[in-house]
């Protein structure tokens, strides 16, 4: 299933896509995230990105990202994400 | 002051002023940090050794004109020409402040004073910045050194709290520099299910390589310094196993603020630390926490590396010790000439056996004789360094603009000639300055570079060291020369007069200061006392002139003045020296190929050339054995164009000869250089074949 990540995604609303994402790998084998539009994410979306792209792993499920602009390519590297 | 700190401190002084001038103008017109950062090393370490010394005065000042380089350092203000001016200008300073006389140092502390107002207004105002639309900026980003960082990084769980996005520090951190290495510790990362998306569980490990200060990368984590694991490793070392080695031993303090681990305020206020707490440099460094203990363990790995490599390779000698070395030497060969003529009286056997021995001996000897004279070999660049600022001045003076170029500054020359080619360099360039080259507006006229160029250039050729004057300017004009020639009674209107003969009138003294009253050219100016300098080291000058194209004044110099290869030749009971190296050949002329030249006198015929013959006996006012040149032996000497030929009785063979200067009384005539004692004790003079066809050359003209 397609999940398009609000553009306003930050640390105030961290916990919101947290619990958004926890659902979506309950429910979906595989999860595409959807990036269009953001330019920039705070490192706290970007570690949920990537504790539940782990999660998914290990649940034999899939997460894949989508519309992923450069800036953000490499915010998600330099968190330890290699895409 | 204790009198061999005192030399100590004067020594070092002078090499490092010397330093600093060539440093500081090479500046204008080419900011180099680099270059920036020796100029400030230097005016550190006068600093530091004035402190030692205990002249205040130098320390004081020179602590106001750090504070200013290191605004410059930290790019707060721009290097401009106030900026240069007022560095030359605190040299000349240091220079009358560390030798001048009392009452120069007297007027040094006014001098301080107008600098000391001008280094503050440079301060306040940002000179440098106010003015730097108008003046020249370094037109590509000054090069500077690459260092290897690693930097490991821990937030914090509850830094999110503070509205810090450490995802946004680690960016700016990375763009100090290419990200070379970068590792992401998630260890404290919890499973999905547990995370709290709040809190921060990383950790950075990221290896950048940067043309930053570490200073520089500290900045970047300034609001998150206090409460997280930020530790900022210089590991170039590691990376950069070669790196070059200063030129002199490096202090800890030094070496940290080149890593830009510490500033010169730090390094100040940690000297004044350690004098009253009594503790190593490095101790307060990690106590400030301007460094890891880490850090420190490295920096003074590697000072100590640098120690060892600087023992190692270099040591400072006197030259006192050197020059006796170089006498020492030149006895063991007049011993040895003697136990070579005792060879000569010997039996047979017992001969051949001391000849054998002597010459195994002589091997070592010329062996041990080229060492020296290895060590003694200094290169000229520094000596041709000097002149940059002698030019830069002389042509603002002048109102012109002229670059200098410098070629060959890795030549080597006896110490002794580099010693004493100062001065006539300097009038050569000044002359070049001050006539050879046009106005801005003539050379316009001519088509060329309004500004002009001035190229000092050194080179070995054929067992002669070669130094070059050269201009771009108008050159002489052999036309007003001859005017002049003919005014002065040199030459008769009609007369004929190769290129050669009319440029040798510039060496005629009197000839020059007519020229510079009556505005000839220009050229010639002093080029007697030129001359006479450079012969008196046993080297020759020559003029190269392309009117309207530029002038190159040659100087040819031996390597060196202490030893030189020589043929014993007999006059009567007189034994002269002949330098081998001007000996053309040696020929017993017919009866008939000796005539007289008008212009020229007695000359021999050799191989349809007429060389002029100089009878020594004559010369020197000494019985002779052969009055005939057909019954001795006439040796074909030369020196340059010039050929000259010396009747002597008989050649005696050749061998190393020890040059002792003679007595100023002794040596009025121009066609000795000096003296050698002989293997038997006589003493020999030798003859300064420049020096003799100079003289011909001048009473034929």
């Amino acid at each position: 299933m397609d999940y398009r990540i609000p553009e306003d995604v930050g640390i105030k609303s961290v916990r919101e896509f947290y619990g958004t994402l926890k659902g979506l790998l309950e429910g979906d084998e595989t999860v595409i995230l959807d990036f269009s539009g953001l330019m920039s994410v705070h490192l706290s979306v970007s570690v949920v990105v990537m504790a539940a792209h782990r999660e998914a792993k290990r649940l034999g499920k899939a997460i894949k990202l989508k519309n992923v602009s450069e800036p953000v390519r490499r915010q998600l590297y330099l968190t330890g994400f290699n895409i | 002051m204790n009198s061999e700190i005192r030399d100590i401190f004067l020594e070092e002084s002078r090499e490092t002023l010397m330093n600093l001038e060539s440093d500081i103008v090479s500046l204008e017109g080419h900011f180099d940090r680099e270059l920036f950062n020796n100029i400030f090393r230097y005016v550190h370490t006068l600093k530091g050794s004035s402190g030692v010394a205990g002249v205040n005065s130098v320390y004081e000042f020179s602590h106001q004109l750090e504070n200013l380089m290191d605004l410059v350092r930290s790019e707060r203000i721009v290097v401009s020409e106030t900026i240069i001016d007022l560095l030359l200008d605190s040299l000349d300073y240091f220079k009358l402040a560390i030798f001048g006389t009392d009452e120069e140092i007297e007027e040094s502390e006014k001098m301080k004073e107008g600098l000391l107002s001008r280094i503050f207004d440079c301060i306040t105002e940002g000179t440098g910045k106010a003015q730097g639309a108008d003046e020249k900026r370094p037109a590509v980003a000054p090069a500077r050194d690459e260092r290897y960082f690693h930097i490991h990084v821990r937030f914090k769980e509850d830094i999110y709290e503070n509205g810090i996005d450490p995802l946004r520090i680690i960016q700016d951190c990375c763009a100090q520099g290419d990200l070379l290495e970068r590792a992401v510790d998630r260890s404290a990362l919890p499973d999905f299910p547990q995370l709290d998306p709040e809190k921060c569980y990383l950790a950075w490990d990221l290896l950048i390589r940067t043309e930053k200060s570490r200073r520089e990368m500290q900045d970047v984590f300034i609001f998150v310094r206090d409460d997280n694991e930020i530790v900022i490793e210089d590991v170039t070392e590691e990376y950069v196993k070669e790196k070059e080695l200063p030129a002199a031993d490096v202090k800890i303090g030094e070496l940290l603020m080149d890593r830009g681990i510490i500033n010169a305020e730090d390094y100040d206020s940690i000297l004044e630390a350690q004098a009253q707490e009594n503790k190593k440099f490095g101790e307060i460094v990690v106590e400030r926490g301007y460094a890891s203990e880490n850090d420190m363990s490295r920096a003074l790995k590697e000072q100590d590396r640098m120690r060892k490599k600087l023992e190692s390779s270099t040591v400072r000698v006197d030259t006192v010790k050197l020059d006796n070395l170089m006498n020492l030497l030149g006895e063991i060969v007049i011993g040895q000439s003697s136990l070579s003529r005792i060879a000569e009286e010997l039996e047979d056997e017992t001969e051949f056996r001391l000849k054998n021995a002597l010459h195994g001996l002589d091997r070592i000897t010329r062996e041990f004789q080229e060492q020296i004279m290895a060590i003694r070999m200094i290169p000229v660049g520094p000596t041709f360094e000097q002149f940059r600022r002698f030019v830069r001045d002389q042509a603002k003076a002048s109102g012109k603009e002229i670059s200098l170029v410098i070629e060959g500054r890795e030549t080597e020359l006896d110490k002794t000639v580099i010693e004493k080619i100062g001065d006539p360099l300097k009038h050569m360039i000044r002359n070049a300055v001050d006539h050879g080259i046009e106005t801005a507006e003539e050379r316009k006229e001519r088509g060329k570079n309004p500004a002009g160029s001035i190229r000092l250039g050194a080179y070995h050729q054929e067992g002669y060291v070669y130094i070059e004057v050269a201009d771009d300017g108008r050159g002489i004009s052999l036309q007003r020369v001859r005017e002049k020639a003919e005014v002065l009674g040199f030459l008769h209107e009609g007369d004929e007069a190769s290129e050669a003969r009319l440029l040798s009138f510039l060496f005629i003294p009197g000839f020059s200061t007519a020229e510079k009253v009556g505005d000839l050219s220009g050229r010639g100016v002093g080029m007697d006392v030129v001359r006479t300098n450079i012969e008196s080291l046993r080297g020759s000058v020559e003029i190269l002139n392309q009117e309207g194209e530029g002038t190159t004044v040659q100087i040819k110099l031996p390597l060196t003045l202490a030893i030189i290869e020589g043929m014993m030749v007999r006059v009567g009971k007189s034994i002269y020296i002949i330098p081998l190296l001007s000996i053309v050949e040696s020929l017993r002329p017919a009866r008939e190929a000796l005539k007289t030249v008008e212009d020229k006198g007695e000359v021999v015929m050799v191989r349809n050339e007429y060389v002029t013959l100089v009878r020594l006996y004559d010369l020197f006012g000494i019985p002779a054995d052969c009055l005939n040149p057909w019954e001795g032996l006439v040796v074909i000497v030369e020196s340059g164009e010039e050929k000259v030929g010396i009747l002597v009785d008989e050649l005696m063979g050749q061998q190393q000869i020890v040059i002792r200067s003679l007595d100023v009384d002794m040596t009025r005539s121009r066609a000795l250089s000096g003296a050698t004692v002989l293997g038997d004790g006589r003493v020999a003079l030798i003859i300064d074949v420049h020096g003799l066809v100079g003289e011909l050359t001048r009473r034929q003209a």
